[in-house]
C-alpha cells in the first residue's frame, strides 16, 4: 500500500500538478480568445530555457530562477500575439490553431540554435528522499506541489478579487457582452497572455527541476495538457487544474502492479489510459467535468 | 531493413516467371554478368544511389585492375524489385533463368531476401550475398549454404549482450527497453541469450518514449524476482536518462547494463560517474579496420563526390561486389557451384589480407595458387557457417567518469 502511494501517486500528483497549470493557461487563453494554442508546450520549454540560462549565469538555484523565467516568458507570449495572433483574431480557428503551432515551432527551433538539442538539467544532483515513516518523498517534489498549490490558490484570488480578473471571466462568458459592456478587450487579451505565460513557464521550470530539459519537453506534455483542458471543461481554469490532476494520477495508476507484479498495463501504453479517461468523460460528460458548476 | 512476408501469391509468381522463354539475352562475348536485385523504387528507393554507386566502385577498380579470370571485364545486371516480394521473386527468376548470372548481389530487404532464396535462389543453386538484409531468421534458411549477407545480423549484440552479463556476475535482471523494433529486437536476443547462459530474467517492459518521470515504471520493475542490475535498451533523450536518474534517485537499481543507444558521454554527464560505477554494455565495434576503411573512402569519394560512403549499407555493398569477384577469380570459372564453395575462403582466414583497392594483388596471390582473407570497407566479412558476415561487438564500461572500451567481441 505505501508502494502506491510512494511511487504511484505522489509521482502522479507531481506530473498531474505540473500538467495542471499547462491546462489551466491554455483553458485561459481558450476561453478568452477561443483559440487552442499549440505553441504553450514551446512557452513552457522556453520557461524552462530562461531559468537554465539564469541557472548558469548567475549560479542561483532553479526556485530561485522562477520569477525571471516567468518574467523572460511573458514578453514571448505576448510579441507572439501581437506578430501573429493579433492579426489573425478573425480568422476562422483553424487558421490561429496552424500560426500557433508554427509559432512554437520557432520557439523550438530558437531553443535548439541557442541550447543545441542535448538534453541538460539544472546540475541540482541526486537528494535522498525525505523519509516520513515509510513514506519517501523528494523534497522537490513537495516543493512543486506547493508551488502549484499556490500558483492555483493567487490565479483564483485574481480571478475573482481583482477588476482584471473579472473582467476576463466576463469575456470567456460572452466576448460581445463584455465588449458593449466597457472592457478594455485589448488588456484583458494582454492580462491572459501573462497570466498563462507565467503559469507555463513555472510548469517548465518545475518540469526541468523534476526530469531534465530537451527543447521538445514541453510539446512533449501538450497533448495531456490539452487533454486535462478539455477533461475539465475548456475554458474553465480550475476544470483544466483538475483535470491534469486526474490525468497524471490516471496515467501512473495504470501501470500499478495489482495482480502478481505485473503491471496492470505494459507502462508503454500509459499515454493511452489518460486518453481513454478524456474520452469515456467526453462520452459522460460533453461538457466536461466540471463546466457548469 | 524492412521485412516482408512470403505469400502464396508469391510462389504463384515465380511459377509463372518461370514459365517464360528462356535464354533471351546472352551474355556478350568477353564480359561476364553478374546480377544484382536492389529496390530501386519503393520503399527503400533513397537508400538505392550510393549502394549501387558501391557495387559500382568495386566493379570499376577490378575491371580498371585487369578484370576477373583471363581478364574479363565485369559486367553488372540490376533489377528492381520495388521494394516488394512479389517483384522480387519475378526478378531473381529472370536473372536466374534468362540472363543465367552465377552471382547475384542483393536483395536489400530482409523479406525479399527471404521470398527470393525460398522460391527462386535456393532451389537453382545460385549464390545470393545481401548487402543490407539484418533479420536474424535469414541465418536459419535451410540454404543449401547459397545465402550470404554482407550486413551483421540484428541479434548479435543482444546475444554477446546476454553472455557477458551473467559472465559478470549477474543473476538476475529486469529488463527496461524502448517500444520499437530496436528495443524489442534486442531485449529478446538479449533475454534468450541471458536465459542461455543460466540467468533469469525478472520482469520485462516496453516503456514509452519523453515521457516525463519512470517511476511507476520502475517501481514494477525492482519490485519482482529481486533483480541485481537493470537491462535498459533507450536512447539518452528520450527516456533513457531519466529512467536511470529515476532509478538512481529512488534507489530502485544501483547497477546497470546498456546498450549502444546509451554509450553517451552525456549520460555519464547527465547522472553523475559515482551512480554509474560498475555500468557497462554493449555497442556494434568498429569493424573495418582504418586503413581498409580510409581507402573505400578515399575512392568512393572520388568517384561519387556527391555521395555518401558512409551511408547505410554501403561499404557492404562495396564488400559484397568484391567477395562475388574474388569468388570468380579463385573459382577459376564462372559457375554458379564453384562460386558457391568458393565465398567463405575468399572472406575467411587462412590467407593473405586483401583488401579494398587490392584487386590486382589478389588476383596475383590467387594465380599463384594462393589463399585470399578480404578484410573489407564494412568489416572482416569472414562468412560464418550461416553465411553471415562476422560482425563485431564491443563490450564498454564506465570508469572514473569515462567509457571505455573494454574489448571486441565476435560470435
Amino acid at each position: 500500500m505505501l508502494e502506491l502511494v510512494n511511487f504511484y501517486l505522489l509521482p502522479g500528483l507531481v506530473l498531474g500538478a505540473i500538467y495542471a497549470m499547462s491546462a489551466t493557461g491554455l483553458s485561459l487563453v481558450y476561453g478568452v480568445m477561443r483559440f487552442a494554442h499549440f505553441a504553450h508546450g514551446d512557452l513552457m520549454a522556453f520557461g524552462a530555457y530562461a531559468a537554465l540560462a539564469a541557472v548558469d549565469a548567475l549560479g542561483i538555484s532553479p526556485w530561485a530562477a522562477i520569477p525571471i523565467a516567468a518574467a523572460a516568458t511573458v514578453p514571448v507570449a505576448l510579441a507572439a500575439d501581437a506578430l501573429f495572433y493579433a492579426r489573425l483574431r478573425r480568422s476562422l480557428p483553424a487558421v490561429l490553431l496552424i500560426s500557433s503551432f508554427g509559432t512554437g515551432l520557432m520557439i523550438r527551433a530558437g531553443l535548439y540554435f541557442v541550447f543545441g538539442p542535448t538534453q541538460t538539467g539544472y546540475g541540482m544532483g541526486f537528494t535522498p528522499p525525505l523519509v516520513l515513516g515509510a513514506l519517501r518523498i523528494q523534497v522537490r517534489h513537495l516543493w512543486i506541489i506547493a508551488g502549484a498549490a499556490v500558483a492555483a490558490l493567487a490565479l483564483h484570488l485574481l480571478l475573482t478579487r481583482s477588476r482584471a480578473g473579472r473582467a476576463m471571466r466576463a469575456m470567456a462568458d460572452d466576448p460581445d457582452l463584455a465588449r458593449i459592456t466597457g472592457v478594455d478587450v485589448a488588456q484583458v487579451i494582454r492580462l491572459t497572455w501573462a497570466v498563462a505565460a507565467v503559469l507555463v513557464a513555472i510548469a517548465g521550470v518545475f518540469l526541468g527541476i523534476d526530469t531534465q530539459l530537451t527543447p521538445g519537453m514541453g510539446f512533449n506534455v501538450l497533448l495531456a495538457s490539452f487533454a486535462a483542458a478539455i477533461l475539465g471543461g475548456i475554458g474553465r481554469p480550475w476544470g483544466g487544474a483538475l483535470g491534469g490532476l486526474l490525468l497524471g494520477m490516471a496515467e501512473e495508476l495504470s501501470s500499478f502492479p495489482l495482480i502478481g507484479g505485473a503491471p496492470l498495463l505494459e507502462p508503454a501504453y500509459k499515454t493511452g489510459v489518460a486518453f481513454a479517461v478524456l474520452v469515456l468523460t467526453l462520452i459522460l460528460r460533453p461538457q466536461g467535468l466540471f463546466r457548469g458548476m | 531493413m524492412t521485412r516482408f512476408a512470403l505469400t502464396r501469391r508469391t510462389m504463384l509468381a515465380a511459377t509463372t516467371a518461370a514459365a517464360l522463354p528462356l535464354g533471351a539475352s546472352r551474355a556478350q562475348a568477353g564480359a561476364l554478368r553478374i546480377g544484382a536485385i536492389l529496390s530501386a523504387s519503393g520503399g527503400l528507393a533513397s537508400f538505392v544511389p550510393p549502394i549501387r554507386a558501391g557495387i559500382m566502385l568495386a566493379l570499376n577498380e577490378i575491371n580498371a585492375a585487369g578484370g576477373v579470370l583471363d581478364g574479363r571485364r565485369l559486367e553488372l545486371v540490376e533489377a528492381d524489385d520495388q521494394t516488394n516480394p512479389q517483384v522480387g521473386v519475378q526478378v531473381a527468376t529472370r536473372l536466374v533463368q534468362a540472363d543465367a548470372v552465377p552471382v547475384i548481389i542483393g536483395p536489400m530487404a530482409s523479406g525479399i531476401t527471404i521470398a527470393v532464396a525460398n522460391a527462386v535462389t535456393i532451389p537453382a543453386g545460385v549464390p545470393i550475398i545481401s548487402p543490407s538484409a539484418t533479420a536474424p531468421a535469414i541465418s536459419a534458411l535451410a540454404d543449401n549454404d547459397t545465402v550470404f549477407r554482407t550486413a551483421v545480423p540484428d541479434g548479435l549484440q543482444g546475444a554477446v549482450l546476454g553472455r557477458i552479463t551473467r559472465a559478470r556476475g549477474i543473476e538476475r535482471a529486469a529488463v527496461m527497453a524502448i517500444n520499437n523494433d530496436y528495443g524489442r529486437g534486442l531485449a529478446d536476443a538479449f533475454s534468450a541469450s541471458f536465459q542461455a547462459a543460466g540467468g533469469t530474467v525478472t520482469a520485462s517492459q516496453n516503456f514509452e518514449e519523453n515521457r516525463p518521470s519512470y517511476r511507476a515504471e520502475l517501481q514494477t520493475l525492482a519490485g519482482r524476482g529481486n533483480p541485481q542490475a537493470l537491462v535498459l535498451i533507450a536512447y539518452p533523450a528520450s527516456g533513457g536518462t531519466t529512467i536511470l536518474r529515476n532509478a538512481v534517485e529512488n534507489g530502485f537499481f544501483s547497477r546497470f547494463v546498456l546498450t549502444d543507444g546509451m554509450r553517451d558521454q552525456a549520460v555519464v554527464q547527465a547522472v553523475g560517474a559515482q551512480a554509474l560505477r560498475g555500468t557497462f554494455g554493449t555497442a556494434p565495434g568498429t569493424a573495418a579496420a582504418p586503413e581498409q576503411r580510409r581507402r573505400y573512402e578515399e575512392a568512393f569519394r572520388r568517384a561519387n563526390p556527391t555521395l555518401d560512403p558512409a551511408g547505410a549499407f554501403v561499404a557492404q555493398s562495396y564488400d559484397a561486389a568484391y567477395v562475388a569477384a574474388l569468388a570468380i577469380q579463385k573459382a577459376g570459372q564462372a559457375e554458379k557451384a564453384a562460386i558457391r564453395a568458393a565465398l567463405r575462403g575468399v572472406s575467411a582466414p587462412p590467407g593473405e589480407v586483401v583488401g579494398p583497392g587490392d584487386w590486382a594483388k589478389a588476383r596475383q596471390i590467387l594465380a599463384g595458387g594462393g589463399e585470399v582473407n578480404y578484410e573489407g570497407a564494412s568489416g572482416p566479412i569472414d562468412f560464418n557457417a550461416t553465411g553471415d558476415a562476422r560482425g563485431r561487438i564491443e563490450v564498454w564500461d564506465i570508469a572514473d567518469g569515462r567509457i571505455n572500451t573494454v574489448e571486441n567481441l565476435s560470435e
